[in-house]
């Protein structure tokens, strides 16, 4: 809607029509109505791109259909109600396939049918305009700043990566540790691209059976198979022009890898039990926690669809790697959670903060986030104390598997961690973890020699 | 003098009589402008053109109740017509345009 309310264009060369037309849909005082008597002089005033055009069949200068298809070319969003004084159901029939509105009748029953068709189309227009604002919302919501949080080295380097990632198309592959938020990267890069008024649409590959991959990813038509009752869009297709996010892309297995790479390369899909391609603009965004690469070399990911899914790497760190962001998110997960409860404001205090800095979070952010939601929960005051700080990894296997050291280091770790508990006294750390004192000697004197070289 | 049934116009105009007035007064100047142009067809014996103007013309001759001119301007629609019988249906028109003005003019509407 213009500044000058529901702009409506009328074309009609009939003057009297015409009239009759304008004096009804003036009834409506939201209404402000253009009359045209030509085609010509429709597209002369498009520039005013008014939100509705009523337009006469035959005009002395173009016919319907071909004046609608230079009113799309202008303002493909223009919805536009054909008024005839011919009952042509063919003409009917072909003008809505072309994207006509409304077909009506001059007849007694035209002012009615006009008026009701215009409510119809503004409160499309309106739904339209709240999906619109609504998906706005959502892309501040993903904007980088409101939705990753963080200001270490270590994610900086993926912000910048990010800002790379929305000004393509290109292809991008996520990987990370699980809860180092590949989704929300991946959300984050299509709500801020040009894609973000279309749909993102999110597909764990981990959670399909394998014979259900592909009639779930491009489709089905009816009756391809048992159980196959009707039509069934699948997520390629329904993220047409939009963004597809593949997590767990290491998941897929090898048939369905290389149905996958021939979409990738064709760019077209056909439906399963369809004969016909169909044309998709899908930007691909893939996510793993698995190296790949690896799984390359072991002959269970096929290296040309590994290539064609690589484009732009993103590695996300661990939390255990991003320096202070653990407390930056924690303040920010016990703020959100407070907020959303009604709950008031709660902080850390300093034992609280060092249990939290202490810790290694296998889980990474996911993990941090039920922490402090579970910490705010538990707590009886405005503070979070140490005890309110619960830790519950699924497995402390992580805490070795994923730092890649040898045997030593890991030796050399845990001494050095109960020499600092035990305030560096040998005696009580030899006690403790059941080892000479000499071992412990030998230690600090191998790390003194390396810090001195 | 021919004898005007505003019913339908009545219906359009929702009950308002100025507008009705305004509209009763336009045929007056659109139906004699849609006269000339089917005389420029005839000449032309464009009849597709006619066929046209003939359409456009169709809403306000509804309205205004004119059932003569209503068949006259449906035959000129249809197709497969020849241009002695177009002729004649042009001419009909005429008259009955002429006839409406003069009872338009009589009613002393501005």
């Amino acid at each position: 809607m213009n500044e000058e309310g529901y702009c409506i264009f009328i074309v009609e060369d009939d003057p009297w029509y015409g009239q009759v037309l304008e004096y009804h849909l003036n009834l409506n005082p939201d209404y402000h109505i253009r009359r045209y008597e030509s085609g010509k002089e429709l597209l002369q005033n498009m520039h005013v791109r008014p939100d509705l055009i009523t337009l006469d069949f035959s005009l002395p200068d173009m016919k319907g259909d071909e004046i609608f298809r230079k009113i799309k070319e202008i303002h493909p969003d223009i919805p536009v109600i054909v008024i005839s004084s011919q009952e042509d159901i063919s003409m009917a029939v072909k003008l809505l396939k072309m994207g006509v509105s409304d077909y009506l009748l001059k007849d007694d029953n035209t002012k009615d049918l006009l008026w009701n068709s215009i409510i119809r189309i503004r409160e499309n227009q309106n739904l339209k305009k709240e999906v619109d604002t609504l998906k706005e919302e959502l892309g501040q919501r993903f904007e980088f700043q409101n939705s990753i949080i963080g200001n270490s080295p270590a994610i900086q380097k993926v912000f910048n990566l990010i800002e790379k990632a929305v000004k393509t198309n290109i292809t991008v592959s996520i990987s990370g540790e699980t809860g180092t938020g590949k989704e929300l990267v991946a959300k984050a890069i299509h709500y801020n691209s040009s894609r973000r008024k279309n749909k993102f649409v999110a597909v764990n590959m981990g959670a399909i059976p394998n014979e259900l991959i592909e009639s779930e990813l491009f489709g089905h038509e009816k009756g391809a198979f048992t159980g196959a009752i009707t039509r069934k869009i699948g997520k390629f297709e329904q993220a047409d022009g939009g963004t597809i996010f593949l997590d767990e892309i290491a998941e897929l297995d090898l048939n369905n890898q290389t149905k996958l790479l021939r979409v990738l390369q064709e760019r077209e899909i056909t439906r399963v039990g369809g004969a016909n391609k169909v044309k998709l603009d899908v930007r691909v965004i893939v996510a793993t926690h698995q190296d790949l690469a690896e799984k390359v070399k072991k002959n269970e990911f096929r290296e040309d669809l590994f290539y064609r899914i690589l484009g732009l790497p993103i590695s996300l760190p661990p939390l255990r790697d991003r320096g202070n962001d653990v407390m930056i998110l924690a303040k920010f997960f016990l703020e959100a959670f407070a907020r959303e409860n009604n709950l008031h404001a709660l902080t850390l205090n300093a034992a609280a903060k060092q249990k939290i800095l202490k810790y290694n979070f296998p889980g990474n952010v996911r993990e941090l986030k039920a922490v402090m939601e579970l910490g705010a929960v538990l707590s009886d005051g405005k503070e979070i104390s140490e005890e309110d700080i619960t830790f519950s990894s699924v497995s402390n296997d992580k805490l070795f598997s994923v730092e890649n050291k040898t045997l030593k280091e890991y030796t050399r770790d845990i001494i050095k961690y109960h020499l600092k508990k035990n305030n560096r006294d040998v005696m009580a750390t030899a006690k403790q973890l059941d080892i000479g004192k000499s071992t412990i000697y030998n230690l600090l004197k191998d790390d003194e020699a390396s810090e001195e070289s | 003098m021919k004898k005007l049934n505003f019913k339908k116009l009545d219906e359009i105009s929702s009950g308002n009589e100025e507008f009705k007035r305004k509209m009763v007064v336009l045929f007056k100047t659109t139906s004699l402008d849609a006269l000339e142009a089917l005389q420029q067809a005839l000449a032309k014996e464009d009849l597709y053109e006619m066929a046209r103007i003939a359409h456009r013309m169709k809403p306000s001759v509804v309205a205004l109740d004119l059932k003569e001119m209503q068949n006259d301007i449906t035959f000129l629609e249809r197709e497969g017509i020849n241009l002695d019988q177009a002729r004649q249906s042009v001419e009909s028109i005429r008259l009955e345009i002429y006839d409406t003005i003069l009872a338009i003019d009589a009613l002393e509407w501005q």
